[in-house]
C-alpha cells in the first residue's frame, strides 16, 4: 500500500513538473501582425530649405519669403531626417552683382539628430545689406544639398 | 575700353548664427583637423588652401602657438592643428 502511495505520488510530481515546463512555452502567436519599428536611416538627408524672416521654437520659418528689406535678419531654415551619430550643416550665403560672385558669409552647424529635425542659419548686419541677387547654399557633410536664390530690395 | 563694374560690397561685418531641434554637438567636440606642412608652405598658403582665405593665417597660428614661437617661421613635417572654419 505505501509502496502504490509512493508511486502515485512521483506520478503526480512528474505531472506537475510537466504542466509547469509546459506554462514556460511561448504562447502560440495570433494574428502574426509585424510590430518591428521602423528604423531611422543612419545617413543625413536634406528634405526642404525655406527662408523667412523669423523662426519659432521649432525653428521653422513662419512665413516663407524669398524677398528681403535691407536691414532684414534672413533665416534658412533646412529640415533634414536620417539619424546619423553626428552630421554637419553648412549654409554659405553668397551676393551677386555684374556676374561675380562673393561669399557673404559662411556658418556650420555640427548635430546628432535622432530623425527628423530642423535647423536654422541667419545672418545680419549693422549695415544695410546692399540691395541685389543672393543665394543661401546648404551643404550636408560637405556634399551641396540644395540652394535658395532671394533678393533683397 | 575700361571695366566699369561696381565694386563688390564689404561683407566682413555681417553676423550669423544657427540652432536646431537636434542635439547640436559642441564645436570642441568636433574633431580638429591636423596638416603637415610641406616644403614651400607658409601659415597664408595655408589658411588659404583650408579656408579659401589667406587672411586667417593668424587663426592657425594661435592654434598651434606651442609649436609655433614665430609665424614666418614653419618646418616641414610639422603638424599643426587646424581649428574648424567656424570655431
Amino acid at each position: 500500500m505505501i509502496r502504490l502511495q509512493r508511486m502515485l505520488g512521483a506520478a503526480a510530481l512528474i505531472a506537475l513538473v510537466g504542466a509547469t515546463a509546459c506554462k514556460k512555452e511561448a504562447p502560440p502567436t495570433i494574428g502574426g501582425a509585424d510590430t518591428t519599428m521602423a528604423m531611422p536611416s543612419t545617413n543625413l538627408s536634406v528634405t526642404g530649405i525655406e527662408l523667412g524672416k523669423a523662426v519659432g521654437v521649432d525653428k521653422r520659418v513662419s512665413m516663407p519669403m524669398t524677398t528681403f528689406g535691407t536691414r532684414d535678419t534672413i533665416y534658412a531654415s533646412v529640415a533634414t531626417s536620417g539619424a546619423p551619430a553626428t552630421a554637419t550643416l553648412s549654409a554659405v550665403w553668397s551676393f551677386t552683382q555684374d556676374g561675380q560672385t562673393a561669399v557673404v558669409d559662411s556658418s556650420s552647424q555640427t548635430i546628432s539628430p535622432t530623425g527628423d529635425a530642423v535647423t536654422e542659419f541667419h545672418v545680419s548686419r549693422a549695415n544695410a545689406w546692399p540691395t541685389g541677387t543672393y543665394k543661401v547654399e546648404v551643404f550636408a557633410n560637405g556634399a551641396s544639398a540644395g540652394s535658395r536664390d532671394f533678393e533683397v530690395r | 575700353m575700361a571695366d566699369i563694374r561696381k565694386p563688390m560690397p564689404d561683407f566682413s561685418d555681417v553676423q550669423s548664427g544657427s540652432s536646431s531641434t537636434a542635439r547640436e554637438t559642441p564645436k570642441s567636440a568636433v574633431q580638429e583637423q591636423t596638416y603637415t606642412v610641406k616644403k614651400g608652405d607658409s601659415l597664408s598658403k595655408i589658411a588659404k588652401s583650408l579656408y579659401g582665405d589667406a587672411s586667417r593665417w593668424r587663426r592657425i597660428f594661435e592654434a598651434n602657438r606651442d609649436i609655433i614661437k614665430d609665424p614666418d617661421l614653419i618646418y616641414p613635417d610639422q603638424v599643426l592643428k587646424i581649428p574648424n572654419e567656424n570655431a
